[in-house]
C-alpha cells in the first residue's frame, strides 16, 4: 500500500470511530466544511472541550474527538488556531487531566505559553501545574528552550530518582553535558539507573569519552552487573568500535563470559564475543 | 533553590521597544535590534527570540517601515515558519510606503504556508500568555496586509483564491479574504498610496574582518587543517546551517539548494577550479559523522574540494569575519539569517546574498565574475 492509500484508508477509519464521538455529523465532513448550514461539531467540540463548566467526562470526549480530526490533515488547519487558543486556556484548567493532556500536546508542539507555564511552576512550585519531573520531560521536547539548564539545576539538586532521571533524558543530547554524563557514569556511589542514563548520554555526545569509560568499567570486577552489562551492550552497538577492540579488554570479556557473576552479563559477553568471531 | 532558569530578560527590552513604537522618528533604533546577533538575543531560548523578533516587526507598522529594515522583513515572509513573526513581518509592511509585486508575491505565499499552522495573535503586548487583549489569526494579519496592498493582477494573487475555495479556511480569515479580493480587483486609479516615503536609511556598517587563517577546522570525514589551507588560493562558495535547525525553509533547504549549485557547477568548467562549503553553526553538536549524513542526505558529494566545515573551538571566530546573521541561546542556535558568500583566493568574502533564498543561476554568474581577477592574476 503506498502513502496515498495508506492515508485515505487511515481518514476513512478514523471519520468511521469519531462518527461513534461525534455528537452529530462527521468529523471529517466538517473539518473540510463540507456541513455549512449545519451546527458546526468540531467547533462545538473544541468550545465543549474549553468550557469548565462542563462535565470532564464530557471535555473529555471532546477533546478525542478533535484530537482525532487532526489528523484530517488540511481539513483540520481552519480549526488549528481556535484548538491551540483552547489548550493554553485548558493548560491551567482545575481538572488536572485535561490539564496535563493540554500541556502534552502544547509542549510537543514546543509551545512557548506551555513552556512559560512550566518554568512559571519550577520557581513557584504554588504555581506548578505538574510535578518538576513532568515539567522537565515536557520543556525537553523542545531542544532550543530552556530544558538543559533546568536539567542541570535538578541533577545538582536535592530530587529524588525519578526526576533526576527525567532530566538526564532531557540532556540526552546536548553536547555540553559531556561532563557530568562522563562523572555520573564513573561515580559508583550514583544509582544505577541515573549511570545507566549517563552511559547513554555520553555514548551519543562523545563516543570516544564513553569507549574509554565503558571499557574500564565492563572490566572492573567491583563495578555494578547491571551497569557493565548496559555498557557492554552499548560498547557493542558502537559503530566502528569493533575493529577497535584490543586484546587486553577482548581477554576481559572473555573472562566475563566464564565466571561473570549475573546471567545478563554472561550473556551480553558472549554476544559481544560472537559478534566480533569471523564468520 | 529555583530550577527554572532566571527571567530571561524579554520584559525590559519589550519596554524599550513599546516606548519606540511612540517615537517614530527612533524607528532605526528597532532596526537595530534586528540583526541575530544583537546581544539582546543573547542566551534566549528560540522561542523567546521569536517573540521579539515579531513585536519589533509589528512595531513598524506603527513607527513606518524604514528601507534598512525591509530585508529582515522579506526574509521572515520568505522564510519564516512561526505564525507570530510571519504575520508580524506581514503588518510591518502596512508600516511601508507601498507594497511591491516582489513583497506582495512573498505574502501571498506566505498565507500559503501559515494557514496549515495557524495561530492566534496578538502584539499589544510581548506576553503570549497575554488573555487581556484581543486576539486575531496570523493568517487574517496576513491577508489584511495583502489586502491593504491595492489592487493587483489576479495571477499574484491565484493562491489566495485557490485557498479560499479549499473552504478549509477559519471565519475570520474568510472574511478578510473577502475584503481583499475587493481591493485586489479594484481599478487601480481607485487605490492610493497614501503613507509617505520614509526616509533611506542606510544599512549598519559591517565590522572589520577579522584575519581567520589558523583557525583550526575540521571537515565532515574528521580530518583537520587551518583555514588557510582550504581557503586561501582559490575562490570559495560558503554558506551556513546547522543539522538541529527547525525550520525546513532554512538550513535544510540551503544545503538541499547548495548540492543543487554544486551540480550545476559540475556542468561547467568552475567545479574544478573553486571550494564548496559549508560552515555548521554549532560545531559542538555537529560532529563530522552528523555533517556528513546531513550533506549526503541532501544530495551533495564531497571530496576535497567539497567539505562541509565546523571550528574546533568557538564558532565566534567565524561569525566574527563575516559579520552573520546568527545568536545563540544557552544550548543551541536561537535565531539565524540565511546567508552565501563568495570568497576570493585569500578566503575573503567579495560577494554575498544575505537575507533571501539565492538563486543557483546568479550564483554560479557571480561565481564566475568572482573567478575573472584571479585568472587574470594566475
Amino acid at each position: 500500500m503506498n502513502v496515498d492509500e495508506y492515508r485515505k484508508a487511515f481518514t476513512a477509519e478514523m471519520e468511521k470511530q469519531t462518527q461513534a464521538v461525534a455528537p452529530s455529523g462527521s468529523v471529517v465532513a466538517a473539518a473540510r466544511g463540507d456541513a455549512a448550514d449545519a451546527p458546526d461539531p468540531l467547533a462545538q467540540a473544541i468550545a465543549t472541550f474549553r468550557d469548565s463548566s462542563q462535565p470532564a467526562a464530557n471535555r473529555q470526549a471532546a477533546l478525542r474527538h478533535v484530537q482525532t480530526a487532526t489528523f484530517a490533515g488540511p481539513g483540520f488547519d481552519r480549526y488549528r488556531a481556535s484548538f491551540r487558543d483552547a489548550l493554553r486556556a485548558v493548560a491551567e484548567d482545575k481538572n488536572e487531566e485535561l490539564r496535563a493532556q493540554a500541556l502534552e500536546t502544547l509542549a510537543v508542539d514546543k509551545d512557548e505559553v506551555a513552556q512559560q507555564l512550566l518554568l512559571r511552576g519550577l520557581q513557584n512550585p504554588a504555581q506548578a501545574l505538574v510535578s518538576v519531573a513532568k515539567a522537565v520531560q515536557l520543556l525537553a521536547h523542545d531542544d532550543h528552550g530552556a530544558a538543559v539548564p533546568v536539567a542541570h539545576r535538578i541533577l545538582k539538586g536535592n530530587y529524588d530518582l525519578d526526576t533526576k532521571e527525567e532530566a538526564l533524558r532531557a540532556l540526552a543530547a546536548d553536547p555540553g553535558s559531556t561532563g557530568l554524563f562522563a562523572d555520573i557514569l564513573a561515580d559508583r556511589s550514583q544509582p544505577q539507573r541515573l549511570r545507566s542514563l549517563s552511559a547513554s548520554g555520553l555514548r551519543a555526545v562523545d563516543p570516544q569519552r564513553f569507549t574509554q569509560l565503558a571499557q574500564r568499567i565492563v572490566a572492573d570486577d567491583r563495578e555494578d552487573d547491571e551497569v557493565r552489562t548496559n555498557a557492554l551492550g552499548a560498547l557493542d552497538h558502537l559503530k566502528g568500535f569493533s575493529s577497535k577492540v584490543d586484546s587486553t579488554f577482548a581477554a576481559a570479556v572473555s573472562k566475563i563470559e566464564q565466571s561473570g557473576k549475573s546471567d545478563d552479563l554472561r550473556t551480553a559477553a558472549t554476544r559481544f564475543l560472537r559478534s566480533r568471531t569471523p564468520k | 533553590m529555583s530550577v527554572a532558569p532566571d527571567r530571561d530578560g524579554t520584559a525590559e527590552v519589550a519596554d524599550d521597544i513599546t516606548a519606540l513604537r511612540r517615537a517614530p522618528a527612533r524607528r532605526e533604533e528597532l532596526v537595530a535590534l534586528l540583526p541575530e546577533q544583537s546581544p539582546v538575543y543573547r542566551g534566549l531560548s528560540a522561542n523567546a527570540a521569536e517573540r521579539i523578533r515579531g513585536f519589533i516587526f509589528a512595531s513598524f507598522e506603527t513607527v513606518g517601515l524604514p528601507q534598512s529594515a525591509l530585508p529582515f522583513v522579506l526574509e521572515e515572509l520568505e522564510t519564516g515558519i512561526s505564525p507570530y513573526t510571519v504575520a508580524a513581518a506581514a503588518k510591518a509592511l502596512r508600516g511601508g510606503a507601498e507594497i511591491t509585486d516582489k513583497a506582495f508575491t512573498l505574502l501571498v505565499a506566505a498565507a500559503a504556508r501559515i494557514a496549515s499552522n495557524d495561530d492566534t495573535v496578538q502584539y499589544e503586548t510581548i506576553d503570549p500568555a497575554d488573555r487581556t487583549v484581543e486576539r486575531t489569526s496570523a493568517l487574517t494579519e496576513i491577508i489584511r496586509t495583502v489586502a491593504a496592498s491595492g489592487p493587483r493582477p489576479r495571477p499574484l494573487w491565484a493562491a489566495i483564491e485557490t485557498m479560499a475555495a479549499g473552504g478549509n479556511i477559519a471565519a475570520d480569515a474568510m472574511a478578510a479574504i473577502q475584503q481583499a479580493r475587493l481591493r485586489l480587483s479594484a481599478d487601480p486609479s481607485e487605490s492610493c498610496c497614501c503613507a509617505v516615503p520614509p526616509p533611506l536609511a542606510l544599512p549598519p556598517k559591517s565590522p572589520a574582518s577579522p584575519d581567520a587563517g589558523n583557525l583550526v577546522l575540521e571537515d565532515q570525514s574528521g580530518a583537520t587543517f587551518a583555514y588557510r589551507e582550504f581557503f586561501y588560493g582559490r575562490a570559495s562558495v560558503v554558506t551556513f546551517f546547522y543539522t538541529r535547525c527547525m525550520n525546513p525553509e532554512k538550513c535544510s533547504l540551503t544545503v538541499s539548494k547548495l548540492a543543487a549549485l554544486q551540480r550545476r557547477l559540475v556542468a561547467t568548467d568552475l567545479a574544478c577550479r573553486i571550494n564548496v562549503g559549508a560552515f555548521t553553526y554549532d560545531p559542538v553538536y555537529d560532529h563530522p559523522r552528523r555533517l556528513q549524513t546531513y550533506g549526503v542526505d541532501r544530495g551533495f558529494r564531497f571530496d576535497d574540494r567539497n567539505r562541509f566545515l565546523r571550528t574546533a573551538g568557538s564558532f565566534a571566530p567565524i561569525r566574527d569575519k563575516f559579520d552573520l546573521g546568527v545568536g545563540f541561546g544557552t544550548t543551541t542556535v536561537n535565531w539565524h539569517s540565511v546567508e552565501l558568500l563568495i570568497l576570493d583566493a585569500k578566503g575573503t568574502s567579495v560577494r554575498e546574498f544575505r537575507r533571501v533564498r539565492w538563486d543557483e543561476a546568479e550564483v554560479v554568474a557571480a561565481v564566475k565574475a568572482a573567478m575573472t581577477p584571479v585568472a587574470a592574476t594566475a
